[in-house]
């Protein structure tokens, strides 16, 4: 039993036993035996996936895909192995990248002046930013994704530049794994050296009202060409490089009509190409030195080679897309608020006013630990994501990827936008740091997909996960005379939102002194998975509808994904020993214990449902507020007679 | 049991009361009917009336100033102010020949008529038994025409009242209730009129088919001049009303099936009425019946779409992508309304093609028949023919019954 408790130490035995394993020389890690324990490992590799025939050699090298994590949180079901922080990047290998990090470091870290920008792409390109995560085999330096983003960080904390450089490694990203070979071989050794500078063009000005682009393509069969027009908005641009845009645009299959025949299709389009032009710069609110554009293609014609996967199956491939750019847009956000908390920090440090200590202040000290918990839970899921990717084959790390964007900007903003109290009315005026940070923040916020639009798709996602899962159960529930039984074994089972029983048993994955972490997140899967169940039996496949309450499960499982992984990234620094990896723990304990009280908060929101929670007073009142087009209640002082 | 006996007996007071105004107010509505009022007539018709000279029926002036003199006449005429009842019944009766049936300051000025201090009860038994009933009725029945016609009284008018028939009078209690409900009720309407209600035919169209419009909160509604299509033949406005749902449904109608112009219908704005006229088509019933919620399983679950890239969050009844839009009824499908200055065939024809020459080409290719539910003039040509009035809207029910009876 004791030696339960502490599954790392046990598992480093299996691993001296298990030779092969250890010379990749990865020492904390799920295994692959373990899986075979696992009671949901009907999902494994060979299962349906094609590609598992061309394997590259490092995928050969990953581990058999597992159960995907947050998915399953949906359904109250955890998987225990993955409470192990991943460690992927083997221990050479970590010290070889930290050298090659180390001339990023000085650069970005000293003060740099301002340079145009031509030279500013010159110098990326000797620092070789833009071949980070191109495989060797097209001259990149063959980054993964943990190593990647270790390696993006210093050019992170420029938040303006970073933007076009994660939108280049998106596109790399999203090339490899979905292009042809030819597609790699063409546009992968231009890409890595800086000659060809990718950037995402996907979103628009103003979305058309039925259709999903404005940006539409056809297929002109007598010349073999696809011809493009449309514009794109909000492309992060490099004038004066070469550009290869990553369009989004509708378009028909032929032989189906109307509706059911409409598909995305996703093209490669360089900007020499005849028709394509730059249009104007947006004024953006923020990341100001950030090139952000529209442009403008018209009657592009375009090779069928220049057709990313299947055309019309654009929407299949979105996922790996927005899984990689959201992965990468939240190190730019971790990085953002990280900057924001060692300004105030530093600020409060300095600052005394009326003979007190601004560090000395509860307040103060309050507000810059949350802000610490906020950025450690951040950065903790965004690695430990990045992780499940490279670790297990083909993972399915949709989810995970969401919730950290959604957690990252969330708590981002809150961290930006609470500096304003602590120093006041000067953290406003235009330069200061805080402003600085606030704007791109909020810039962060909107760049790519809204928070609410992730929060849905975290929500839907999960549903859909549960859906499948439950369905038998959700079916009985809601037709109850029909099973009688069923509902009774419902009667006498006395488990409640206030008193969630669990059988988990978390705390034998982590370092004793998290037991209490452990115990918060199991109360709180089970919360999550309650909810998620009664929702479904309360609303049948309408809950899609209920997007209130798919606001507070999304909330609910980020903030679960969020405990777990600091909680895992907190035991093993703790196990390694860390410097200051007690504080690490105590982070971990403040996360996980306000993460149980708010996951209990919103859940006993939504088992109260819409008439207890006030959800429903809000849809009647916005009723009126659209028949009145605005604010409807007259003056206060109004007479009626 | 004493409470529920007064109770009882002053209802029945009450309703004897009302129910000698009720024929009082049969005979003014019998001679107000009477195209040229004989004040000799009037005397021989009801019995029951006393002999007064109604200042009223006999006016030359018919203005609220000289209303008010003939009260104020009436006030100053002697010390007794005799008749005065009888005086304020005749007043209540021509208020609206008048136009003053909503002014309060009017119905005031009638209150005032009546002494102060002398109906007030000095005792339980006066108070309780309707001391000076005749009075006091007809300050009820003046209240009741006010409450009718929507007039809200006052504090002014609380005091008055309070100085003719002290705290106990029925018409105070009547006056309160009046100020608990009436408040309550003034701005209930969803579609609140402005006040006054305008009294140009064109903008209480406008106002009808705004109001009709509301169901769909991105309706447009645009006042048309016929005479802006050269082959139109009355000259005259159409008030027309369309979404871009509407819109859309109509760029999607087959060409091959027919739209229908029906009416008229009636609307109410007030007191007026307004003719309207739909364009319609013959309802989807394929579409309507993919929509059929019984053939969905609500309790399946397995299947929830999640969309990308700001795409419409997925609702239960748009699996398909389809959603059923509120002009959609199971009868049909309204593409517009309209409401023409002259409600003619030919101003409804003129509707088509200015509905066509203003974004809704398709219209142009699709048959569009007339269906009236009542006869319906050619063209105002007609109407003018036969009837000899100029065409409003709200006279057109007796003209077409005139057209028929041609």
């Amino acid at each position: 039993m004791r030696s339960a408790l502490f599954s790392g130490a046990s598992r480093l035995l299996r691993y001296n036993r298990n030779s092969t394993l250890l010379t990749r020389g990865r020492s904390s890690r799920a295994t692959a035996s373990s899986l075979d324990s696992q009671q949901h490992d009907a999902v494994a590799s060979e299962d349906g996936k094609p590609e598992s025939v061309e394997e590259s050699p490092e995928q050969q090298q990953q581990l058999p895909t597992r159960e995907p994590l947050a998915k399953n949180f949906f359904i109250g079901v955890v998987d225990k192995e993955l409470l192990a922080y991943p460690e992927v990047i083997p221990r050479d290998d970590m010290s070889q990248l930290e050298n090659s990090v180390l001339p990023l470091k000085n650069y970005f870290g000293e003060a740099r002046e301002p340079e145009g920008q031509k030279s500013t792409a010159e110098t990326f390109r000797q620092l070789g930013l833009y071949g980070l995560n191109v495989p060797k085999d097209f001259e990149g330096k063959g980054y993964g994704w943990s190593a990647s983003l270790i390696a993006s960080e210093p050019d992170s904390s420029d938040t303006s530049l970073s933007l076009s450089l994660q939108s280049h490694r998106v596109v790399v990203d999203l090339l490899k794994e979905v292009g042809s070979p030819l597609q790699k071989q063409r546009y992968l050794p231009e890409l890595s050296a800086g000659r060809l500078i990718a950037t995402e063009a996907i979103y628009e000005y103003t979305l058309p009202e039925e259709d999903y682009f404005n940006t539409k393509a056809e297929f002109q069969p007598e010349t073999g060409k696809w011809s493009l027009s449309g514009e794109k908005a909000f492309v992060v641009c490099t004038p004066g490089e070469r550009q290869l845009f990553l369009v989004l645009a509708q378009t028909q299959q032929p032989n189906v009509p109307g509706v059911l025949g409409r598909g995305s299709t996703i093209f490669l389009v360089d900007s020499q190409q005849e028709g394509v032009r730059l249009g104007e710069k947006h004024a953006t609110f923020g990341c100001k030195e950030a090139d952000i554009r529209r442009v403008h293609f018209d009657q592009v014609k375009l090779s069928e080679d220049q057709v990313l996967g299947l055309p019309h199956d654009g929407n299949r491939y979105s996922e790996q897309l927005v899984r990689s750019s959201r992965l990468r847009g939240s190190l730019v956000g971790v990085s953002l608020a990280k900057k924001l908390l060692n300004e105030l920090a530093q600020y409060s440090v300095d600052t005394t006013q009326c003979g007190v200590e601004l560090k000395e202040l509860e307040l103060t000290r309050v507000h810059l630990s949350r802000a610490l918990c906020s950025i450690y839970a951040m950065e903790s899921m965004l690695f430990m994501t990045a992780g499940l990717l490279d670790e297990f084959r083909a993972q399915d790390a949709t989810l995970e990827s969401a919730i950290t964007k959604y957690f990252t900007l969330q708590k981002l903003y809150q961290i930006a936008s609470q500096n304003l109290g602590l120093v006041g009315p000067k953290s406003l005026l235009s330069g200061e740091a805080t402003e600085v940070g606030l704007r791109n923040a909020a810039q962060l916020c909107t760049q790519g997909e809204s928070l609410d639009t992730l929060g849905m798709f975290i929500s839907l996602s999960g549903l859909q996960h549960a859906g499948q899962a439950l369905n038998s159960g959700v079916r009985k529930s809601r037709n109850p005379l029909f099973h009688p039984g069923h509902i009774f074994a419902k009667f006498l089972d006395t488990k409640s939102v206030d008193n969630p029983k669990t059988s988990m048993k978390l705390s034998e994955h982590v370092h004793p002194s998290l037991d209490a972490a452990a115990l918060c997140i199991e109360h709180s899967v089970a919360r999550l998975q309650m909810a998620v169940e009664l929702m479904l039996t309360r609303h049948g496949n309408a809950v899609v509808e209920r997007q209130s309450e798919m606001q507070r499960l999304a909330e609910v499982a980020s903030t679960i994904y969020a405990m777990w992984a600091s909680t895992a990234r907190a035991s093993r620094s703790y196990c390694i020993g860390l410097p200051l990896a007690d504080h690490e723990l105590l982070t971990a304990t403040a996360i996980c214990s306000e993460g149980r009280d708010r996951v209990h908060t919103l859940c006993t929101e939504i088992f109260g449902g819409n008439f207890v929670n006030n959800d429903n007073n809000l849809v009647r009142l916005s009723k009126q507020l659209t028949k009145s087009r605005g604010y409807f209640p007259v003056h206060p002082l109004t007479f009626n007679f | 049991m004493l409470r529920r006996v007064q109770c009882l007996i002053r209802l029945h007071s009450n309703g004897r009361q009302a129910l000698q105004f009720r024929s009082y107010a049969k005979d003014g509505a019998n001679s107000k009917q009477n195209p040229n009022p004989n004040p000799r007539a009037q005397k021989q018709g009801s019995k029951n009336l006393p002999a007064v000279r109604n200042p009223f029926a006999t006016a030359q002036d018919r203005t609220k100033d000289s209303y008010l003199t003939m009260v104020e006449i009436f006030n100053e005429r002697d010390v007794h102010r005799r008749n005065h009842v009888e005086f304020i019944y005749a007043a209540l009766k021509n208020m609206a020949d008048f136009g003053v049936e909503r002014d309060l300051e009017v119905y005031k000025a009638l209150i005032n008529v009546m002494p102060k201090g002398k109906f007030i009860p000095t005792n339980l038994f006066q108070a309780e038994f309707m001391h000076y009933p005749k009075q006091q009725q007809c300050i009820i029945d003046l209240l009741e025409q006010m409450e009718d016609l929507g007039v809200m009284p006052d504090y002014e008018m609380e005091a008055m009242l309070l100085n003719v028939f002290g705290r106990q009078g029925h018409p105070l209690r009547k006056y309160w209730r009046m100020m608990y409900w009436m408040p309550k009720f003034k701005n209930l309407s969803p579609w609140p009129l402005p006040d006054p209600v305008p009294d140009d035919t064109l903008e209480i169209a406008r106002l009808a088919v705004e109001r009709m419009c509301t169901v769909d909160l991105r309706s447009k509604v645009t006042v048309f001049e016929s005479k802006d299509l050269k082959d139109a033949i009355d000259d005259t406005w159409i008030v027309s009303g369309m979404s871009p749902e509407q819109e859309k449904l109509l760029r999607e109608h087959s060409r091959q099936k027919a739209l229908y112009i029906e009416g008229p219908f009636h609307i109410w704005l007030r007191n007026r009425r307004i003719n309207y006229f739909t364009l319609r088509a013959d309802p989807d019933t394929e579409f309507l019946a993919q929509l059929d919620e019984r053939q969905l399983d609500e309790d399946d679950v397995s299947n929830i779409e999640v969309p990308f890239f700001g795409r419409a969050p997925p609702r239960r009844h748009n699996q398909l992508g389809k959603l059923r839009s509120v002009h959609q009824q199971d009868d049909g499908t309204i593409l517009a309304i309209c409401a023409t200055g002259t409600s003619t065939k030919d101003s409804l024809l003129s509707w088509i093609r200015l509905l066509e020459a203003n974004g809704n080409p398709s219209i142009g290719e699709v048959p569009v028949l007339f269906r009236f539910t009542s006869t319906v003039p050619a063209k105002a040509k007609e109407i003018e023919g036969s009837a000899g009035v100029p065409a409003k809207s709200e006279s057109r029910c007796s003209e077409n019954g005139q057209t028929r009876s041609e």
